[in-house]
């Protein structure tokens, strides 16, 4: 059994931040940023909410009527909500109108959450059933703007799906390996990261975990359309690349102009790419997540055939 | 040889076509960051068939640490 995705969508906010925001703040320069990290720009949602973005994105999936009636699942990835409780899925249902025999619940996987929601929600829906998966990060509240470390890498926005049980492949590899230490944020601190540790770890379980879900799906590299990565930092996603001995030009990316959006990241592009016409027809695509936890996912599935009248904001 | 090869690899990693020698620095002299010195060890690690603790990247500094290290681990 597996999972369609029968339409997707974004938000970024308004606000823009180039790299030259931080000259001021820290000892860098544009050139910098760029060549270390891959990243431009990203967004900053000032007085806008993690759910108002969510609710953004909730309100621009193209979910018809006769469709409210079969979504059964609604849930919400993001390390950075507004609200503790009640779940911002559940004001996600409510704002859709939908109705009441839907289970809600948000979970928090940081980077790694849009693919475990996703391998969630494949195991709890039934056939022909409804879900939406929306992941949406306001990281630029929680960032210490004096660590060159972390200040430059992260954004802001929302990305989500209508996704449809169905009997395609879908294939699953996860993991977490406990740590508090490498990539961490506590209540009413900054986020913190150690860089090293954390690309290392990175590299080696996205390797790792994309091999393995080829290996379950008893399918080679050659087969895969698109390595859809979680978009941490350009480096991170090439040096995947050379240690499965993959063209780069298979992992696409978005982080340029978003940064790393964390449990955003993954919806965030394949929005971008559907709206450079890439899923037109149907492609096999690897997703892999990894971070904090620390926690690694990747999915096999096949990805394309979504409906033409999403909203995109991502340019 | 053990030498010749890590210099390859820091040429190679690091795009830079000058001289290197045991005591050129890999931050200092060629312009590495932080995280080009963990791709270097994590290529060290595959070409060597060691693993170079996240602890002492401080402490590994120039072309010579590199081979004093992986000497060391390989002895060890």
């Amino acid at each position: 059994m597996g999972l369609r995705i029968r339409d997707v969508a974004d938000y970024l906010p308004e606000k823009k931040v180039a790299n030259s925001f931080f000259l001021k703040l820290l000892n860098t320069s544009d050139e910098w940023i760029r060549s270390r990290t891959g990243i431009e720009g990203r967004h900053f949602a000032e007085d806008f909410s993690t759910s108002d973005m969510a609710l953004k994105v909730a309100g621009d999936l193209d979910i018809s009527e006769e469709d409210k009636k079969r979504v059964k699942i609604i849930l919400h990835a993001s390390f950075t909500p507004d609200y503790i409780m009640p779940s911002i899925a559940a004001i996600i249902q409510g704002a859709l109108e939908l109705q009441e025999e839907v289970l809600c619940l948000d979970i928090n996987m940081a980077c790694t959450g849009f693919v475990g929601g996703l391998i969630l929600i494949e195991g709890f829906l039934k056939k022909d059933e409804l879900a939406i998966l929306i992941g949406t990060e306001k990281i630029s509240k929680h960032l210490d703007f004096e660590d060159r470390g972390t200040a430059i890498l992260f954004g802001d926005g929302s990305g989500g799906v209508l996704l449809e049980k169905t009997e395609d492949e879908f294939f699953t590899v996860y993991g977490t390996r406990s740590n508090k230490e490498d990539l961490v944020m506590k209540e009413g601190e900054a986020l913190t990261m150690k860089g090293s540790q954390v690309f290392r770890f990175a590299t080696e379980v996205g390797a790792s975990s994309i091999s393995g879900v080829l290996d379950k799906a008893g399918l080679e590299k050659q087969d895969i359309d698109y390595f859809v990565c979680h978009q941490a930092n350009e480096r991170i996603l090439d040096y995947i690349a050379h240690r499965l001995q993959i063209s780069p030009l298979l992992f696409p990316k978005s982080l340029k102009d978003t940064g790393n959006v964390s449990a955003a990241s993954i919806p965030l592009l394949l929005s971008k790419l559907k709206r450079e016409g890439e899923f037109k027809e149907n492609k096999r695509v690897i997703l892999t997540g990894f971070g904090a936890g620390l926690s690694w996912a990747s999915i096999l599935m096949e990805v394309g055939k979504m409906n033409e009248t999403s909203k995109n904001t991502l340019d | 040889m053990k030498l010749e090869k890590i210099i390859e690899i820091v040429k190679e990693n690091l795009a830079w076509d000058g001289d290197v020698t045991l005591e050129t620095s890999l931050i200092e002299d060629l312009g590495a960051d932080s995280l080009d010195v963990v791709e270097l060890c994590l290529a060290f690690e595959e070409e060597f068939g060691v693993h170079i603790d996240d602890e002492d990247l401080p402490g590994i500094l120039t072309i010579g640490d590199v081979l004093n290290y992986i000497e060391a681990e390989k002895a060890s």
